[in-house]
């Protein structure tokens, strides 16, 4: 066997891979030739080198990796459900997943939103009928002229009615007879004049401040002497 | 849903042929314990295969969860026709294969700045403890210039050679594997092995020069 075949099959000749023939001819050319049985032996170290190499060590996360994907096969070929109904499984658990992160921030606001109205709102609203229950002018509103007194005097003149023009302060700045069902005489003229006399009104009033207004009043004398207001 | 309770209970790292049967068999019908064991035995040589086949081991988890995912996929077209540790192997190859031509296609131009996690340390592994800390770490330095001699070794000649003298498979298990002929499997890895020489000459000691002597080789 020439050195040039040798070269070509030393590695085969390592793994016992080739006849029964050309293995006892290598080896023949082998004990002869120092130069080829050199290079068969670096070959065979070089092999035993490979061969001491050690198995590499995979990740540790790895295995995990590795059960998810198998479970994930294990779902998809040996499931058992339809598609839909993995579908609505998915749905299911994105809608849990979306919805348990605000369960408890939804419930704290209702709870907080409950404890805030019982304990803020429905006592404001207390007040708020005791101070209209006293008589208070409530602020935020607007009111309409008010009768405080009047003459202690009886009007006996007939019935009339009146429209007063009121200042901010109440104050009857002028007054117009609406209607006297009777006569406009300068007598009943005098009588309304003698009853605004002593007579006072609340101003109306605009959030809480006082401002200019119109009131109309009825007297009436005959049969219970009393005055009508109308704001 | 799959019967999870086929009671599979394998001793030894090799399986028996029927063993396997039973294992593929359990595999099939979607045993959890089956995908356990084949979790558990081909982990880490399908991780070892694969880091020596690439550039890059960094992708080799990746690269070792796609062939796990194809096998349990296709676990049923399986027909025992090689091992089962042999058709696994094959798609390990393939993937790595793949993977590499999909790196060259998008060759990254990123400078690594130190080991990166993941990156397995060829200069551990296992030592043995009767021997002198100047021997382990001349060990240790041997085996990382053996590792990083493979890499530049070209991919087709580096898959026969690990099969051959790394993962000890046989000649005829290489070349299904690879899917190519006896001739061709020999043929790469007598080239595979000329290149890792040729490599490594003058940086490892060999001391076939020292030893070597006109006695017969033994057979």
């Amino acid at each position: 066997m020439e050195c040039g075949t040798v070269k070509e099959r030393v590695s085969a000749y390592l793994d016992d891979a080739m006849s029964v023939e050309e293995r006892r001819s290598l080896k023949r050319h082998l004990k002869v030739c120092r130069q080829c049985a050199l290079e068969s032996e670096r070959y065979s170290q070089l092999r035993e080198k490979l061969r001491s190499l050690p198995r590499l060590t995979p990740p540790a996360d790895l295995t995990t990796r590795l059960r998810v994907v198998a479970s994930k096969v294990r779902m998809e070929s040996f499931g058992g459900a339809s598609p839909w109904s993995r579908w609505r499984d998915r749905m299911e658990l994105s809608l849990r997943n979306l919805m348990r992160p605000l369960a408890l921030p939804a419930v704290g606001g209702l709870c907080s939103a409950v404890f805030l109205f019982s304990t803020l709102v429905v006592p404001m609203f207390k007040s708020a009928f005791a101070l209209s229950a006293s008589g208070d002018i409530p602020t935020m509103l607007v009111t309409e002229p008010m009768l405080k007194y009047t003459a202690p005097v009886a009007f006996t003149d007939g019935d009339a009615v009146v429209d007063l023009q009121l200042d901010d302060q109440g104050r009857i700045i002028d007054f117009t007879i609406v209607s006297a069902p009777g006569q406009q005489s300068e007598k009943l003229r005098h009588s309304i004049e003698n009853s605004l006399l002593f007579t006072e009104f609340w101003p109306a009033t605009t959030f809480g401040r006082g401002v200019a207004g119109t009131v109309r009043i009825s007297f009436r004398s005959s049969r219970s002497s009393r005055i009508d207001v109308r704001g | 849903m799959a019967d999870t309770a086929v009671g599979l209970h394998f001793e030894g790292c090799l399986f028996s042929h029927a063993e396997e049967d039973a294992l593929v068999a359990a595999l099939s019908q979607g045993a959890e314990d089956a995908y356990e064991i084949l979790i558990q035995r081909y982990q880490q040589p399908v991780y070892s295969l694969v880091c020596r086949l690439m550039n890059d081991p960094s992708d080799a988890p990746d690269i070792v969860q796609e062939v796990f995912l194809k096998v349990f996929r296709n676990i049923g077209s399986f027909r025992g026709n090689s091992s089962l540790k042999t058709w696994i192997y094959r798609i390990a190859v393939n993937e790595a294969y793949n993977h590499r031509r999909w790196f060259c296609r998008h060759q990254r131009q990123e400078v690594a700045l130190g080991v990166e996690e993941g990156t397995p340390n060829y200069a551990g592994g296992m030592t043995d403890p009767g021997r002198s800390p100047f021997d382990q770490a001349s060990d240790r330095e041997t085996r990382a210039l053996v590792e990083h001699a493979l890499e530049k070794v070209n991919p087709k000649f580096r898959a026969a050679v690990v099969l051959r003298d790394i993962e000890d498979l046989s000649y005829e298990d290489i070349a299904t594997v690879l899917d190519v002929s006896l001739g061709t499997v020999k043929s790469r890895i007598m080239r595979g092995r000329e290149a890792l020489r040729k490599i490594l000459e003058g940086r490892l000691e060999l001391e076939t020069s020292m030893r070597w002597s006109s006695q017969p080789l033994t057979e």
